[in-house]
């Protein structure tokens, strides 16, 4: 996207909302399929067209691989069902769906749910296929997830990442208590937030997750009478299973994009409910326009809230500035603010309280997250080091080296601190370490050229430049930099080649 | 409703697309924000996202030859 059209975001956007209104077309289809009934299958994809939740996978163009899953995964769906009712060639259907399964798992591992899915489909609809036909068919999608398994440690080198343990009853409570929340959140999609904070012990105690609870086990128990309604149903809980353990999960815990291939379920099943199942169990004549009624009505305020809130993804300011409206207790906001109060207004009494506050409120979450203490140990140090106690900034920095030994960030602190003193060996060593952390970061090899250059390692500094310049071919200053650090070494023709590359103003 | 969807089975999916449309048209005057800045992308662009560490495309990058792209850095540890 970025070779065909450049850092403009229009044409994110318009990609995102292209593959989310085929998304949409793919819910329908698959309405269609399942109830055989155009209208039930129409507003089911126009009410999870417009849910509220759906504004953050589609504005931001980083949720990507939410809208890429969520097609994909769709697509699988569509052509198992499509396998299942073929007459011939069945497996070979079936393979198909679970290539289309593999992509989705490609885009995003909350696709994994997939095959669970599936197996509840032959549990809640079962057909008069044999246990062995159906384990046959069931093979191209445990297939999909071994090749994914075995990609995912090739690239990742580990399966899944490892928390520090906690108590089963603790998990379990967390996991209820994040399913009733996301159940509240599309029931009431009101105060949405991209920053939203979970409170273990508020959650519980709310109905939310006891109502979900019940609900799908009653969906258990009437499942021979309204078989297809408590697939739908339990297509919630199945599909969201992934966003439910909070070992997997970072900031936020509870996320409104988690819910967008969930609520599919829910929202064919409401439609389901409304338009074909209600009018049949209480068979007044008015009773289905006033179930499409009032189902065109909640479409209307789903519409109108999601389009009140697309703007708050406007940019960074306004969605900082509504995240923290409706989530005051998240750590990272107040990160953010700390940083606008420090860079944009110099208020560095301000910006060490809120940094002060996001130390505290990651330490009193559920699953406090390194990243965030990391970030507020290098805004501490820098401010300290703005008022002059080196000391103190020097102590932050190497905490966040030992927190978080991979990252780059604290490496380039510590070399920016020792750089303005002309103690550049120093320094190189600590740009150095940031280059081996992120070899994309420009600032880290730019600083670790100069230092070069001052040390007189000529060749080493001109290596550097070349590899800034590399990473960003518009970064003039680099260019110069290396004809500087050649011409140092004699080589005259070698700059003046370099100057010749230099991109114009 | 139901017979004229069945009877042109065009008019569903374009009017769902037409009103998804309507509705997220805003998306399209928002510009980047937090991960998704322009350099993110034009870095991500460049490499990360095919050959990047990290990435899940890593295996397919590989064969692709991105260890042996010409503006790889010269001293980049990156070898994915």
């Amino acid at each position: 996207m970025y070779r065909l059209a450049g850092p403009n975001p229009a044409a994110f956007h318009l990609f995102q909302l292209l593959l989310y209104a085929a998304t949409v077309v793919l819910v329908y289809l698959l309405g269609r399929r399942l109830f055989r009934d155009s209208l039930t299958a129409y507003l089911g994809a126009l009410l999870w067209a417009l849910h509220p939740l759906h504004v953050e996978p589609v504005a931001w163009i980083s949720a990507l691989p939410d809208v890429g899953f969520g097609f994909f995964y769709l697509l699988a769906l569509l052509l198992f069902l499509r396998a299942e009712k073929a007459a011939s060639g069945r497996l070979r259907e079936h393979v198909c769906a679970a290539l289309a399964f593999l992509v989705a798992l490609l885009f995003k591992e909350m696709a994994l749910s997939l095959p669970l899915l599936i197996l509840a489909y032959w549990f809640f609809l079962p057909t008069q296929e044999s246990r062995l036909s159906r384990t046959v068919h069931f093979i191209p999608y445990l297939s999909a997830v071994g090749a994914y398994a075995a990609i995912r440690v090739s690239a990742l080198g580990y399966l899944i990442a490892s928390r520090p343990g906690q108590s089963t009853p603790h998990l379990a409570g967390a996991a209820l208590g994040l399913l009733g929340e996301h159940s509240r959140l599309f029931f009431w999609p009101a105060h949405l937030s991209a920053y939203r904070t979970f409170e273990f012990e508020s959650a519980l105690r709310s109905p939310w997750p006891w109502l979900t609870l019940v609900v799908v086990l009653g969906m258990l128990l009437i499942r021979k009478r309204e078989p297809l309604l408590s697939f739908l149903i339990v297509w919630w809980p199945l599909a969201l299973l992934p966003c439910l353990d909070i070992r997997q999960l970072s900031i936020p815990f509870i996320a409104d994009r988690f819910s967008y291939l969930p609520s599919v379920g829910l929202c064919l099943g409401i439609s389901f409910l409304l338009c074909a199942r209600l009018p049949e169990w209480v068979p007044r004549a008015r009773l289905a326009s006033l179930t499409v009624a009032g189902l065109v009505v909640v479409m209307i305020l789903w519409a109108f809230q999601t389009v009140r809130a697309i703007p708050h993804w406007r940019d960074n300011e306004a969605l900082a500035a509504h995240s923290l409206n409706q989530s005051p207790n998240a750590a990272v906001l107040h990160i953010i603010q700390a940083e606008t109060l420090q860079f944009r207004h110099g208020d560095l009494d301000g910006a060490a309280r809120e940094f002060e506050t996001a130390l505290r409120l990651n330490s009193a979450s559920l699953q406090p997250l390194a990243s965030v203490t990391y970030s507020s140990y290098l805004g501490l140090g820098l401010i300290a080091q703005q008022r002059g106690r080196r000391e103190e900034a020097l102590s932050y920095y190497q905490r966040a080296v030992q927190l978080l030994p991979y990252r780059a960030p604290a490496y380039e602190f510590l070399g920016a601190f020792y750089f303005p003193g002309g103690d550049y060996a120093k320094a190189a060593e600590y740009f150095a370490q940031a280059v081996r952390a992120n070899p994309y970061s420009l600032t880290a090899r730019f600083y670790l050229g100069t230092c070069q250059l001052k040390l007189g390692k000529y060749r080493q500094a001109a290596e550097q430049f070349r590899a800034a310049r590399a990473v960003d071919p518009t970064y003039r200053q680099a260019y110069e930099a290396e004809a500087r650090a050649l011409e140092a070494m004699g080589d005259s023709a070698g700059a003046a080649g370099v100057r010749g590359l230099m991109p114009d103003e | 409703m139901d017979g004229l969807l069945k009877k042109r089975p065009l008019a569903a999916p374009a009017t769902l697309i037409f009103l998804t449309a309507v509705v997220y048209a805003g998306t399209l005057t928002n510009g980047f924000v937090y991960d998704d800045d322009a350099r993110s992308w034009k870095i991500l662009s460049s490499r990360t996202l095919a050959c990047g560490p990290g990435s899940l495309l890593a295996l397919l990058g590989r064969s692709a030859g991105c260890t042996r792209t010409s503006t790889a850095p010269s001293n980049s540890s990156v070898t994915g």
